[in-house]
């Protein structure tokens, strides 16, 4: 029996053919084969073309259960710039790719754990929109931690 | 950019340490929104690690023995290379069972979800009681009296404790085998009965006479699998040895496929079930042998296996023939069996073919899987809970010590169901905090002389695979000198329930009182407590206090039960119990 093929397509309208049984590890892609066989191409539109080559990348892998989690610990220490990071947690949360998206995660986490809150800010793309007066507060409330 | 989804913050965000997460309330106000918009959820945590009650006996020979001996809580370090029994001094939760237990033998029985089945046997009177704990809250209660209770040592008393799949009651069955009837009477043939507990019931149920002789695994009870409680069956001596269940949703009892043995084989030796990997196993140790049957599939005939055979050259550091029967409790990743042989605790490593004795435990102990998780639910009111003391260490100083992740760890269990969910968050963090601790430095003695009281301390433990370091960082430390506020008192740490801890102030022979605080955001509320618990369901947080009426006139005086739920404001009074 040949191996089936599917074909996933990025924002960019990149396509990238995986094999069905590796990339039913997804379990949104498997609904949907489960659905309707997805014979067409499977369109990703929020995952840009490099994170999605870094998503089949992870999912071609070829480990023995018992070193799969070294595996991608080792996958997300490799890419270790935030943004890559934050971008592949995003599509393997969209994929519904759980390991995947734990280490990631993770990983942010590590990072930003030693952070001041500029940089926090900065890492996670947000807003700084409280008043000196309420950072105040909190400094207070919480003296200890500072 | 476009905004990273909430659920990807919440999920970076969990796994920050708090003092991280302290910051970051700091960032935006989404991000305080989604730390500080937080009540506690209380389901239950599923990713609890692997562990094991211990029990250590009492030395003395077991037919004079007063002393119902300790209960420990070790934690299995389980992975596929090797593993590790952790039973750091500073961690440890040993239940002193004495002050409550008297003059009393305690058995395990079983656990199921975080909470266990003990049995109580008095010397003098003969009788017998069962409770159900969870240690890890401490909390316990006495099931009331059954119908039929030993009166000598003839009896046998076969229990089974479990859950039923379809209602989510708990339930504990008891047959009794015994010549005599509670009223005196001589009864032949034997009462051969039946009668079922359902927490929160108040009573016990009969169920009849029971269809057969049971035996239970070691002699006291059935292992809980699948919503069944299962026993082999005594039965006579011609035929193979039968296996029999009892179903907790149907409550019938009935016949069980049992492994293919022949029946003389079957007679000898010892015969024994347990649950290991989720199978239900069949255990036999004969003289020069141990078998170990596997029922892959649970209820399917076919499938039992003979999965491990233990013979005379793999051990020598056994005696053989052998005269106690093993009793597997647990099997680890590395492929290792743990198992109770001789009142000690070995592991039987099925690659090498070798039988190590773990001689990290006193010996003379029984043992238990255990994983922590159960809460005692609130519907069991009317049953008796107390908190069972921990084991008292050093002697001017009392130092005690508790967990405090591990007990909030007990609220989260399926986040699946609460996603989007203000408490989704405070659940995540929870389970992925590292473990610390919550000592407190308190100076016993004298109430009429005024002196320091002592200190709270909180410690971060930065666990390793390889190691493990206790920080106690003066910069990070969240020191609470508790003299202040408690002047010219006296002060005990009560308990801790996710972040909460409890205090009791004595501040005289006459009063007393309750603090309640928060020892991150050093928040403080008095009440009076004895007992402080969170139920799961309506996540109420709940105090109780035992204490001496004093319009009582008969001498001891009548005790008095009050319990407060956090934010109502006022009491409630609880009817009186029996025994404190």
């Amino acid at each position: 029996m040949s191996k089936k093929t599917l074909t996933l397509m990025s924002k960019d309208k990149q396509l990238f053919n995986i094999e069905e049984h590796l990339a039913v590890q997804s379990v949104t892609i498997r609904n949907m084969v489960k659905e309707d066989g997805a014979s067409s191409v499977i369109p990703l539109p929020r995952v840009d073309s490099e994170t999605l080559a870094l998503v089949i990348e992870y999912l071609n892998r070829q480990q023995a259960p018992e070193e799969d989690e070294d595996y991608v610990k080792k996958f997300v220490d490799e890419r270790g710039e935030i943004p890559t990071l934050l971008e592949l947690a995003q599509a393997a949360l969209d994929l519904d790719i759980k390991k995947l998206m734990d280490a990631a995660c993770m990983k942010v986490a590590d990072l930003i754990k030693d952070f001041t809150l500029e940089e926090v800010r900065e890492a996670l793309r947000i807003e700084n929109d409280r008043t000196p007066e309420e950072e105040k507060a909190i400094r207070d409330e919480f003296q200890w931690a500072f | 950019m476009e905004d990273l989804p909430a659920e990807l913050t919440i999920d970076i965000l969990s796994r920050l340490p708090i003092k991280t997460i302290i910051h970051c309330k700091r960032v935006c106000k989404k991000w305080r929104n989604l730390v500080l918009d937080s009540s506690f959820v209380d389901l239950h945590l599923s990713r609890s690690p692997t562990g094991l009650i211990i029990h250590i006996k009492p030395e003395r020979s077991v037919y004079d023995c007063t002393d119902p001996g300790i209960l420990k809580w070790v934690e299995i370090e389980d992975k596929v290379n090797h593993h590790h029994l952790h039973h750091d001094p500073l961690m440890r939760l040993d239940l002193d069972l004495t002050p409550i237990l008297q003059n009393s033998m305690i058995f395990l029985m079983d656990s199921v979800n975080g909470l266990i089945c003990l049995c109580q046997y008095f010397v003098t009177p003969k009788e017998d009681n069962t409770y159900i704990c969870n240690p890890i809250t401490r909390e316990y209660m006495i099931l009331p009296s059954q119908r039929y209770y030993r009166e000598s040592s003839s009896e046998v008393i076969v229990y089974g404790f479990g859950v039923s799949s379809r209602t989510g009651e708990y339930k504990v069955i008891r047959t009794f085998r015994g010549d005599v009837l509670p009223d005196g009477n001589k009864s032949y043939p034997t009462v051969v009965e039946a009668e079922a507990y359902t927490l929160g019931t108040g009573q016990w149920r009969s169920l009849g006479r029971v269809p057969y002789l049971l035996n239970g695994s070691h002699g006291f009870y059935g292992p809980f699998l699948n919503g069944h409680c299962h026993w082999i069956i005594h039965d006579n001596e011609n035929s193979p040895r039968k296996l029999c269940t009892f179903d907790l949703d149907k409550d019938t009892f009935q016949l069980f496929p049992s492994p293919p043995e022949s029946a003389q084989v079957n007679w000898f030796g010892y015969h024994g079930l347990a649950v290991l990997k989720g199978c239900l196993c069949k255990i036999n140790t004969y003289d020069f042998e141990v078998m170990i049957w596997v029922m892959k599939e649970y209820g399917i005939k076919k499938s039992w296996h003979k999965e491990v055979v233990i013979t005379q050259e793999i051990s020598v550091d056994i005696e053989w023939p052998l005269c106690d029967a093993m009793s597997p409790i647990e099997v680890l990743k590395d492929g290792s069996i743990l198992m109770v042989f001789e009142d000690k605790l070995w592991a039987f490593h099925p690659r090498s073919e070798t039988m190590e004795d773990i001689k990290k435990f006193d010996p003379d102990l029984s043992a238990m899987a255990y994983r922590p998780g159960g809460c005692l639910p609130n519907a069991y009111a009317q049953s008796l809970r107390l908190h069972l003391p921990y084991q008292d260490c050093g002697k001017n100083e009392r130092i005690e010590i508790k967990c405090l992740t591990d007990a909030g760890k007990r609220v989260n269990s399926d986040l699946k169901t609460q996603k989007q969910t203000p408490p989704y968050f405070v659940n995540l963090h929870l389970s992925r905090s590292p473990p610390s601790l919550i000592i407190s430095r308190l100076t016993g003695g004298d109430l009429s002389n005024p002196r320091k009281l002592g200190i709270l301390e909180w410690v971060e433990i930065d666990e390793k695979l390889d190691r493990h370091h206790l920080h106690h960082d003066p910069v990070m430390s969240l020191d609470l000198n508790i003299s202040s506020i408690l002047r010219n008192s006296k002060v005990s740490l009560l308990g801790l329930v996710i972040g909460l801890i409890c205090l009791s102030q004595l501040v005289g022979p006459e009063g007393d009182n309750t603090c309640m605080c928060n020892p991150i955001t050093r928040k403080d509320d008095s009440r009076m407590v004895c007992g402080f618990g969170i139920v799961p369901m309506i996540g109420e947080y709940k105090l109780k206090r035992t204490f001496e009426d004093s319009n009582s006139t008969s001498r001891p005086r009548q005790l008095k039960v009050e319990v407060y739920i956090l934010g109502t404001g006022h009491g409630e009074d609880w009817p009186c119990p029996l025994l404190v």
